[in-house]
């Protein structure tokens, strides 16, 4: 917590108590039930969780992007400098959509437009958020782009399919950062590629981070990408944070029994195991949680008291939080 | 590029404009079918535009005791049932024929994607009301309708021209929104909300572009189906009226002959089939020549 908004008291990225739902076949999906979270300038916040558990929801609700019908932010607040982006007239929203706020997308095979040169794809972001009187030169800024993600400026003309998977992420994080943006929304940027790739792109992410003094918000369920390069996790289990600390708390003394058995799903390069050891069971149906912890079902730890009633969070000996109601009992067995 | 580089802003927009046109022109002038097609269609136009001074005689000129003569040096095609020479009429009836088709797809089609970027991009009920007003046409035969529409408004080139594009709005329309409902799930729609492209722009800058290669093969097949449709119209009296030629119409006329003198249908078909065809190598062409992915 280092820096603050001097005109008020919040961080930079301030999210409190954000539900959203979407509405399909008349049932009512519980995507996002309460989530806070905050983040300063410059930092970095894993948001760990698997898939369904409502990641990249967040993401687009932040940005006020989820599908006009069907997706409803049921309440919250998301903070963004001391505004309240919920309450932000569309006009006003309009110049925070990729000039401050920016997001880059899981599936680069699929986030670029086929028919358009990634050249004109950067320009347009630029184009798009000129200011009046600005004389940037968007596809000057275009190729500048290019050359700072590492690719040559002279594949300006070249389409998406010329591109590798890798390459073409890179063109998708030119696109994100064109326009400078406070806060990156990084949703799996990695997922889809290979291993080694991976960690260029991953590389690229910090280096332009830590040079533009950018925060961001990194989507992930790979806890290797976290320890990579997040400050903060946060992990995220059925729309719910169930932990949330830093690094270094989060990886010593992993609380919550989904993020103990997310770290049991890694394979342990020192230990000659023959199994992993994946979470038994699977994740709830959104439409239907189950009463208390949505995670009891698949907990060895769980008691009827985890099934009565929504979950408080508690504080954990290192000081980070954990919405478990068992954590002392846990830290005995564990410990 | 090299010649952008040095260009000033606005300027450097249209050159890029100007060479993704340039572009698809030099794909398309690398497809020898397409070019033929170019070609042809060009030749085939101007004719059409020159017929008062080319054609050899006056379209409706009856000479009724040299009728069914066949093909001479002195009447190119013969002549038909009243004596009036064929070649003439086949360059005169291109004039009607071609531009009725073309002109009634292209307002179908354009009408069509309106429609279908609407329903397909927004989805939901105003997708439902769109798709139930489009059952709703369509569950009216073609033809009928056409005939309806044009006895309402009267006979007339552009009558029959709306006569012949409103039954073929759905079909567009319904293309072009399957097309939209697959293409909208790729994440580049996602991305493209997400730096603040307007509804319209991802319409029409992201979109369309990317769902026109089928519309653009359908619509010149279009061309070819309207010309023979129109044909019907005349047949029935509410096209154009004769003794305006119009190959479709002329072909009706002489379906009673086709024994005893086939030139009479041989000429005019053979107009109409030469059209069809060099549009579909146009068609197929410019589709290969849209997709980036197809440059050599
Ligand atoms: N457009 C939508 N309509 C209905 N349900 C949705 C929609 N988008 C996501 N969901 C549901 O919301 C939940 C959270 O999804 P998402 O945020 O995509 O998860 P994640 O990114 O963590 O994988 C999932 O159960 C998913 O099925
Ligand atoms: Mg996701």
């Amino acid at each position: 917590m280092a820096e603050k908004n001097p005109n008020t008291d919040r961080p930079f990225l301030d999210i409190k108590d954000l539900v959203v739902e979407y509405v399909s076949d008349g049932e009512t999906v519980h995507a996002v039930n309460g989530v806070s979270l905050h983040l300063e300038r410059g930092k970095t916040l894993g948001l760990v969780g698997e898939t369904g558990a409502g990641k990249t929801t967040i993401a687009k609700s932040i940005l006020r992007i989820l599908p006009d019908v069907g997706a409803k932010i049921c309440g919250g607040e998301v903070h963004l400098d001391g505004e309240n982006l919920l309450e932000l007239p569309e006009v006003e929203m309009r110049k925070i959509r990729g000039n401050k706020i920016s997001m880059i997308f899981q599936d680069p095979m699929t986030a670029l437009n086929p028919v358009q040169t990634v050249g004109d794809q950067i320009a347009e972001v630029v184009r798009l958020h000129l200011e009046h009187g600005d004389r940037t030169d968007p596809v000057e800024r275009a190729k500048e782009m290019l050359e700072i993600v590492g690719i040559p400026a002279e594949r300006f003309s070249e389409y998406p399919h010329q591109f590798s998977g890798g390459m073409k992420q890179r063109v998708v994080i030119a696109i994100a950062l064109a326009c400078n943006p406070d806060l990156l929304l990084a949703d799996e940027p990695t997922t889809a590629l290979d291993v080694t790739i991976q960690a260029q792109v991953l590389d690229l992410i910090a280096d332009l981070r830590n040079k533009y003094n950018t925060a961001m918000l990194l989507i992930t369920h790979d806890m290797g990408v976290v320890a990579q390069v997040c400050d903060d996790v946060a992990v995220i289990y059925a729309g719910n944070i169930v932990e949330y600390g830093t690094k270094r708390q989060v990886f010593k003394h992993p609380t919550h029994p989904y993020t103990i058995g997310l770290f049991g799903a890694i394979p342990d390069m020192n230990e000659d195991e023959e199994w992993l050891h994946p979470i038994d069971g699977l994740p709830p149906d959104p439409t239907n949680l189950p009463q208390g912890c949505a995670f009891s079902p698949r907990c060895p730890y769980a008691t009827d008291e985890c099934r009565k009633e929504a979950i408080k969070v508690y504080r954990t000996a290192d000081g980070h939080d954990c919405r478990c109601c068992r954590i002392e009992a846990i830290a005995k067995k564990e410990g | 590029m090299p010649e952008t580089k040095t260009a000033p802003a606005p300027q450097q927009h249209k050159a890029k404009k100007k060479s993704e046109f340039m572009r698809v022109m030099r794909q398309l002038s690398k497809n020898k079918l397409a070019m033929i097609g170019i070609a042809v269609l060009i030749i085939e136009i101007l004719l059409a535009a020159l017929a008062p001074w080319i054609a050899p005689y006056e379209y409706d000129k009856m000479d009724i005791p040299n009728a069914f003569a066949t093909p001479s040096a002195e009447h190119l095609f013969g002549t038909d049932d009243m004596g009036r020479d064929i070649f003439s009429r086949v360059l005169y009836g291109g004039r009607y024929s071609i531009s009725t088709g073309i002109l009634a797809v292209l307002i179908s089609t354009v009408l069509g994607i309106c429609v279908g970027s609407v329903a397909g991009y927004f989805g939901g009920q105003v997708d439902n009301i769109i798709m139930r007003l489009l059952d709703i046409i369509q569950a009216i035969p073609g033809m009928l309708l056409m005939i309806v529409i044009a006895s309402v408004l009267g006979p007339g080139f552009i009558n029959t021209v709306i006569a012949l594009s409103v039954g073929s709005i759905p079909a567009s329309a319904r293309m072009l929104r399957a097309q939209m409902l697959k293409e909208r799930e790729n994440e580049y729609i996602e991305a493209s909300q997400s730096i603040n492209c307007s509804k319209f722009r991802i319409i029409f800058s992201h979109l369309l572009p990317n769902c026109m290669s089928p519309m653009i093969v359908s619509s010149t097949m279009g061309v070819a189906q309207t010309i023979t449709t129109a044909a019907g119209l005349s047949f029935i009296g509410l096209g154009v009226q004769p003794p305006t030629p119009e190959w479709g119409a002329m072909l009706s006329a002489a379906r009673q002959f086709m024994r005893q003198a086939p030139h009479l249908i041989i000429f005019p078909g053979l107009a109409i089939a030469l059209t069809v065809l060099v549009l579909n190598f146009v068609g197929d062409g410019l589709r290969d020549a849209l997709d980036p992915k197809l440059k050599n």
